[in-house]
């Protein structure tokens, strides 16, 4: 496994040493291997089934694009580089759409993970399912749950766990968003998850299915009351690892999945449907060799197949072979940490063009006195246009060039720990090139718009972070602000400022958070300027015995606010829920 | 380049593990699923249906391999492992020498090119059949069930719990003959990763279930074989790189590193 990889498995690594379970989410922000920082994250289930892409939004550099609530897409940015070079992972294994490239965090269960991992040096986002933990001498545990609130939304989950077996488990678990979203038009939404999981001590198998049927109100600059969408995402994935020796342990990976989007649509009398198939095979491989103490290699292997069936493009299939292979060398001599790497990433369209190209990466790492910690990275990324930007009926270009950028960062924190308090700190600066970037234009016909390189653009910016805990007794509080400086040209959404201040508290089965969201202005992908806005949440919980009683309020300012032009967020909004453990 | 994928990852299988066997079956690290002349049968079959035009190169190989394979088999029943290493190495010299006056007397200088470059075992399987391909699949299938099911009964030969019947060995050889054709007739043969491979293996790994090795070896070989055909493809900088040559030059800082690394494991 190259650099890239290398550090998410480090980043794994790391977070398997982090709470995983269900009682607390853990979100853990990271540079790469070489830094591992928690973000003063971990919450406790919420009533809401958005509580995870909010929680992500509040950490510097992240931008959550949402179209529109509990019923809108979201997808998930790293420092301006756009979705589509953002990597979603569950348990390790890449969440894969070849259509568009971006994933829909609302297809994923979020109440069953355990660890959210955000790797920035290679733009991950990795969500672990939390592995059952049985209380002593029980076999059998487990929770159900239901939320209900404004818009008509309820929202019930539950997972059985079952322990199989000396280190084996099983667990089950589904969920439901039943939702009018009545706050616009044509709104609803009614989404089924289900999974199945099962554990062992160096393996782990994942079935998951989600299927569901929602409105599509379009913008509010070009309304469509009548279009639906229905989705159905399926896939089954498997992982395994173990080290054979001192000197060598194998990780393996492998994942089948369907996934079905139909859409139909209904402009002004016009009627059309479309569907789209997507089959995906992948599998991973990684190898590592632990030479001495301070030197490991890791060779990585990433096979993916990608078939995609639809009759909206001007093809009516298109399939891709992939292949990525890495090859890492760690040396870590005493305080200071190099990484060197180099990822080949071949790409192949059956009757399209074929791709080739060597990312190189760089990471040094140097431990300073009392605490403190300076990173410097260096990445190249690079992103092949997607099917909809090449093969789009009307709209495709297959002459489309690959996005090209370098990413490069440095960063100081600085981390304390006492039996009581927790300290983090960090200023981390960063520098993004991106050549040929892929965007949406009109063609020399205004009326007909088209995929184009763009050109160059940079994004370059700040993050800052600070924050305290305290644990006492039973008792625990936190702070937490963020803070990031962003400019550059021409990535539409990204704020100059954004911020955010989180608060936590728990005692005695008492949980109460409150967190204040700032997005600064900013410009949509036409250049228009877009008003800043304010969030402020607060969420109540109360657990007596085995029920836990919540309540979240959101948008308690009742912001008017969009994030992604032309689709309007829902202004103050509540939703209560009881759970009960068993 | 799907299919190309294909058969990489599938060679990367098949001959590790057929490596690993022989390995086994001898009780020596030498072994090789070569070392009976399969390879050069192999190319002999291929020379021979080029030059001739009798049927197609991957179908020629395949017979010419069954036919020595076969023979193999005969002597196996006849004479100890030591005499049959010894066997297998004239034998292997007599088919080679064979397939070198059929190459050397090529009709042209196409037939000749053809080949050399089936021989040269880059995945590019042009002339291949939707045929061969079913054909090798179903090879492979045969010889990965059979390496499966014999794993237990070769662990404890090589642990010298119990001793295999010449006959049984004899048609172990005949089921490892058909993994490993599964993988040369379509791509050619590519050395190294039968032998290097699963020594790699054994030196990471010291544990003596076969299993592991199987594992560890199909891993090592896929990933090697990935890696060897993107330099073969991609930068080769102007210059034809066989895959076989090239594979065992990238490893060789991998097995430097690993030899020099550390003790090896205990099991």
């Amino acid at each position: 496994m190259f650099f890239p990889s290398i550090l998410t498995a480090a980043s794994l690594l790391f977070a398997a040493a982090m709470p995983d379970t269900l009682a607390t989410a853990t979100v853990t922000a990271e540079r790469g291997t070489v830094v591992s920082r928690v973000d003063t994250l971990a919450v406790a289930p919420t009533a809401s089934p958005e509580s995870l892409p909010e929680i992500l939004s509040r950490i510097p550099g992240i931008q959550i694009n949402d179209y529109g609530g509990i019923a809108g897409l979201k997808n998930i940015s790293l420092r301006g580089m756009g979705a589509t070079h953002t990597a979603v992972l569950v348990d390790g294994v890449r969440v894969g759409n070849v259509q568009s490239g971006q994933v829909d965090l609302g297809m994923l269960d979020l109440t069953s993970a355990g660890a959210v991992t955000v790797d920035y040096v290679n733009s991950k986002i990795n969500i672990r399912t939390a592995r059952p933990a049985f209380a002593d001498g029980r076999n059998f545990g487990g929770f159900v749950r239901l939320g209900g609130g404004t818009y008509d939304t309820w929202v019930p989950s539950g997972r059985l766990d079952f322990r199989l077996g000396d280190g084996l488990a099983l667990s089950v678990n589904g969920a439901g968003v039943l939702s009018q979203g009545n706050y616009r038009d044509n709104n609803d939404i009614i989404e089924y998850r289900g999974g199945i999981d099962l554990f062992g001590r160096e393996w782990n198998i994942k079935a998951y299915a989600n299927s569901s049927v929602r409105g599509c109100p379009g913008s509010i600059s070009w309304p469509a009351p009548l279009d639906r969408q229905t989705d159905g995402n399926y896939f089954l994935q498997g992982s395994w690892s173990h080290r054979f020796s001192p000197l060598y342990d194998l990780s393996i990976s492998a994942k089948g999945a369907s996934d079905h989007l139909h859409y139909y649509g209904d402009s002004a009398g016009y009627v059309y449907e479309n569907d789209y198939l997507q089959r995906e095979a992948l599998f991973n491989m990684e190898h590592g060799f632990t030479l001495s103490e301070t030197l490991r290699l890791v060779l990585e292997d990433n096979l993916q197949f990608d078939h995609l069936k639809t009759d909206a493009y001007n093809t009516p299939t298109a399939s891709r072979t992939a292949l990525d292979s890495k090859a890492l060398l760690s040396w870590t001599p005493g305080r200071f940490r190099a990484d060197l790497a180099a990822l080949w990433q071949g790409i192949w369209d059956k009757g399209g063009v074929n791709r080739h190209v060597l990312s190189p990466s760089v990471g040094l790492s140097y431990a300073l006195p009392a605490g403190f910690t300076l990173v410097g990275t260096l990445r190249r990324a690079y992103r092949v246009p997607m099917f909809n930007d090449l093969y789009y009926a009307g709209m495709g270009n297959t002459d489309l060039l690959p996005e090209d950028a370098w990413m490069s960062g440095l960063e100081l924190a600085w981390t304390r720990r006492t039996d009581a308090w927790q300290f983090d700190a960090g200023v981390d600066g960063f520098y993004n090139d991106l050549k040929n970037k892929i965007i949406s234009a009109p063609t020399a016909d205004p009326w007909i718009w088209s995929m184009f390189n763009l050109g160059a653009a940079t994004v370059k910016g700040v993050d800052s972070r600070a924050s305290v805990r305290r644990t006492a007794g039973s008792a625990t509080w936190g702070l937490a602000a963020a803070w990031t400086w962003q400019a550059g040209t021409a990535i539409p959404y990204q704020p100059r400022h954004s911020g955010s201040l989180t608060a936590d508290l728990s005692a005695t089965g008492w949980r109460a958070a409150a967190t204040l969201l700032h997005r600064g202005v900013r410009e949509d992908s036409y250049g228009t300027q877009m008003d800043a806005y304010r969030l402020l949440d607060f969420s109540l919980s109360k657990e007596i015995s085995r029920f836990t009683l919540m309540l979240d309020l959101k948008n308690i300012l009742d912001s008017q606010y969009e994030v992604v032009a032309g689709y309007p967020m829902p202004g103050f909004h509540f939703l209560a829920g009881l759970r009960v453990n068993f | 380049m799907f299919l190309s994928l294909l058969y990489v990852v599938l060679s990367g299988i098949a001959l590790p593990v057929g490596g690993i066997q022989m390995q086994y079956l001898w009780r020596n690290q030498l072994g090789d699923v070569y070392s009976l002349g399969l390879g050069s049968a192999a190319c002999l079959g291929a020379a021979a249906a080029t030059m001739s035009g009798w049927c197609s190169l991957t179908v020629g190989s395949f017979i010419c391999t069954l036919v020595c394979t076969l023979i193999c088999f005969f002597v196996t029943l006849r004479v100890n492992t030591q005499k049959l290493i010894t066997f297998g190495i004239l034998f292997g010299t007599f088919i080679g020498s064979l397939g070198t006056i059929v190459v050397t007397n090529a009709p042209n200088g196409d037939l000749l090119k053809k080949y050399y470059l089936w021989g040269a075992a880059n995945f590019r399987l042009e002339e291949v059949t939707s045929g061969d391909i079913v054909f090798s699949l179903v090879l492979f299938a045969v010889g990965f069930g059979a390496a499966l099911w014999t794993s237990r009964e070769l662990t404890r030969h090589f642990r010298g719990e119990i001793e295999l019947p010449n006959w049984k060995k004899a048609v172990s050889l005949l089921l490892i003959m058909f993994l490993v054709t599964s993988a040369v007739s379509i791509c050619g043969p590519i050395g190294f990763i039968s032998l290097g491979v699963p020594n790699l293996s054994r030196i990471l790994c010291a544990k003596t279930d076969i299993r592991y090795h199987y594992l560890i070896s199909s891993a090592m070989g896929i990933g090697l074989l990935l890696i060897t055909w993107l330099v073969v493809n991609y930068a080769s900088f102007g210059v034809y790189l066989p895959v076989s040559a090239t594979m065992a030059i990238l490893a060789l800082p991998l097995m430097v590193l690993v030899f020099t690394g550390q003790k090896q494991p205990t099991e």
